[in-house]
């Protein structure tokens, strides 16, 4: 059984994200892109359809999580939490919520030799998406107002 | 002359304070509010400035006064040096000067204590310097650009900013050390009342958030405070933003100021918001804030500091990030008049959203940089600082004329209803205030 490390960070659990993504090849990658007044954690933009989904990755903190991706909701198609494996029994307490908002879920298992990404609820279609966000955020992207690109 | 009548008009009655010039452009609309509020900090560092901003720029003759920020002066020299180059900041360093030699010869060097006041001469020194700073800095400022007036044809005589009320000094009490001060405090308003100046006496009483869990020691100083002669109080509860108070707390400031309400004289606090102006009901006269903020202080830092600006939710009363709002609109509505029947109908909200509910999002306009270990961060425009303020004006200037319209039990039954409208989609977190207050208010004192 996959065990997390005591010492894995968020700065771990966004590498497994990000190269999880980077296998299937669909997605330009975006590492901490500036979105309202924060940063989101990565963004994904299909390559094909253009769509653009945000993941915000948390080692717990659930409330923090939720308000976040909520309010990304306003710039992307699609929104996800991450949160470690290790800490999904509170899934039970904010399901419903998270259902609710339309949000998404990935517990994720850092392991050195064998990481694992499981999408453990499907997000909706972002019914808050602002045009004028969006655009925003796709500016920041072109601009390069973000960390890092994993094209 | 009844102050509280004449002057002041209708409770509730509020101060916008202006805390740096900067701000000047929030007070275009005098309609907005009701007089000014000024620290001692800026009339001293700016009083040509400051002068010249209330003789010729505010054409109405508002109420206005001076807080002296006397309190700084006992506190340790920490909290008035600058961290960069460890001097007094400017601003203390005037206010000393006005006040006479006893704060000269202290600031920056130590913090002065109770016991020095019993030299009555110390005492009587720092009331007449404190007053008369409050009385003439303005006014004598204007002289100095006597040139210019005469030029434009403006008798300064007529146009002299003279405050509605004057401030004796006064030290914070907290709830270990009062009784030091306590005596000292009653003094300072005592003797300024001897001085028989023509402008009304009014008491500023700071005191720590404890107290309103002393309902003992609360009394007693309202007990005592209620025996002066002035002609109106302003109290200013040091680190208590209403949003964020319990029951109990607003219970024992509701006794406070029923108790000093008893004197017949107008009680105004120093910081506050929309509770405040539901505190009317128990003898509150007004509160002061600043434009879009300032609605709660603590005592350190002295003056200064400007937060990140957010949009007023009139239904819940309160500031909230202008992206929590954002997405709560567009969650909720497709058409700018749900918006404006709902939330604001401000004009300007309506100017913002004249092109469509999307539009919300200039109140949360953000701008970009990278900074030097590559990491992106966001900081808000001006612009966006500026509606948010100027549509905080307006909600402000709403709420006080619906509050001087309104019963108490119809304005606490629109908290509850806003508590349940807005909970499911907010959390308790923004909410939860809306019931604080209708329980604290509702209870019988």
């Amino acid at each position: 059984m996959a065990v997390l490390r005591s010492e894995t960070t968020e700065e771990q659990l966004v590498e497994v994200l990000v190269k999880h993504f980077s296998k299937a090849d669909s997605f330009s990658i975006y590492r901490e892109v500036a979105f309202l007044n924060k940063r989101i954690d990565i963004i994904l933009v299909n390559k094909r359809t253009n769509e653009i989904w945000a993941v915000e990755a948390k080692i717990s903190w659930w409330r923090k999580a939720i308000e976040q991706a909520k309010l990304t909701l306003l710039g992307v198609d699609k929104a996800y939490i991450a949160l470690p494996m290790a800490k999904v029994d509170g899934l039970r307490r904010y399901r419903e919520e998270i259902e609710g908002l339309g949000i998404g879920f990935f517990g994720v298992t850092p392991n050195s030799r064998n990481s694992r990404v499981e999408e453990m609820i499907s997000p909706l279609s972002s019914c808050y998406k602002n045009p004028i966000r969006e655009s925003e955020l796709r500016s920041s992207i072109a601009h390069g107002i973000y960390l890092e690109a994993i094209k | 002359m009844n102050i509280s009548t004449n002057v002041l008009g209708k409770s509730p009655f509020n101060f916008l304070r202006l805390g740096i010039h900067g701000e000047r452009k929030y007070f275009v609309r005098p309609n907005l509010f009701g007089g000014i509020a000024f620290n001692g900090s800026l009339v001293a560092l700016t009083p040509e400035a400051t002068g010249t901003f209330l003789a010729v720029k505010m054409e109405e003759n508002k109420p206005f006064f001076i807080d002296p920020l006397t309190y700084a002066f006992a506190l340790s020299p920490i909290h008035i040096i600058r961290p960069e180059d460890r001097k007094v900041r400017k601003s203390i360093l005037k206010m000393a000067e006005f006040y006479g030699d006893a704060l000269k010869q202290i600031v920056g060097k130590r913090s002065i204590s109770p016991s020095e006041f019993k030299d009555e001469n110390i005492t009587k020194e720092l009331c007449a310097g404190v007053l008369n700073f409050q009385e003439l800095a303005l006014r004598e400022s204007l002289t100095e650009d006597i040139d210019y007036f005469e030029k434009i044809g403006v008798d300064i005589s007529k146009i002299a900013p003279k405050p509605t009320f004057l401030i004796p000094p006064y030290f914070y009490l907290d709830i270990t050390y009062w009784q030091d001060w306590i005596g000292h405090n009653i003094d300072f308003v005592e003797n300024a009342l001897r001085l028989k100046k023509d402008i009304p006496v009014f008491c500023e009483i700071v005191i720590s958030r404890e107290f309103l869990h002393r309902q003992n020691e609360l009394l007693i100083l309202a007990e005592k405070y209620a025996q002066l002669k002035c002609r109106g109080f302003l109290i200013w509860v040091g680190n208590f933003p209403e949003c964020e108070a319990t029951v109990d707390e607003i219970v024992s400031l509701r006794r406070f100021i029923k108790e000093l309400s008893k004197t017949g004289s107008p009680i105004i606090n120093l910081y506050g918001g929309y509770l405040s102006a539901l505190l009317s009901f128990d003898g509150l006269k007004g509160f002061c804030h600043g434009p879009g903020y300032g609605e709660e202080r603590d005592i350190v830092p002295v003056g200064g500091g400007l937060p990140y600006p957010k949009y007023y939710f009139t239904p819940l009363h309160r500031r909230l990030p202008s992206e929590l709002v954002e997405w709560l609109v567009v969650g909720r509505f497709s058409r700018k008049e749900e918006f404006y029947l709902e939330i604001c109908d401000c004009p300007e909200c309506k100017q913002i959203l004249q092109n469509g509910i999307m539009n919300f999002a200039q109140f949360g306009e953000k701008a970009h940089m990278i900074r030097v270990d590559g990491l992106p961060i966001s900081y808000a425009t001006e612009r966006a600082k500026e509606i948010n303020n100027f549509h905080f004006l307006y909600a402000r200037h709403k709420e006080l004329s619906d509050v001087q319209s309104t019963s108490k039990e119809s304005l606490l039954h629109q908290l509850t209803e806003a508590e349940k409208e807005y909970l499911p989609e907010l959390s308790a977190q923004w909410v939860s205030h809306l019931r604080v207050w209708y329980e604290a208010l509702s209870k019988t004192i």
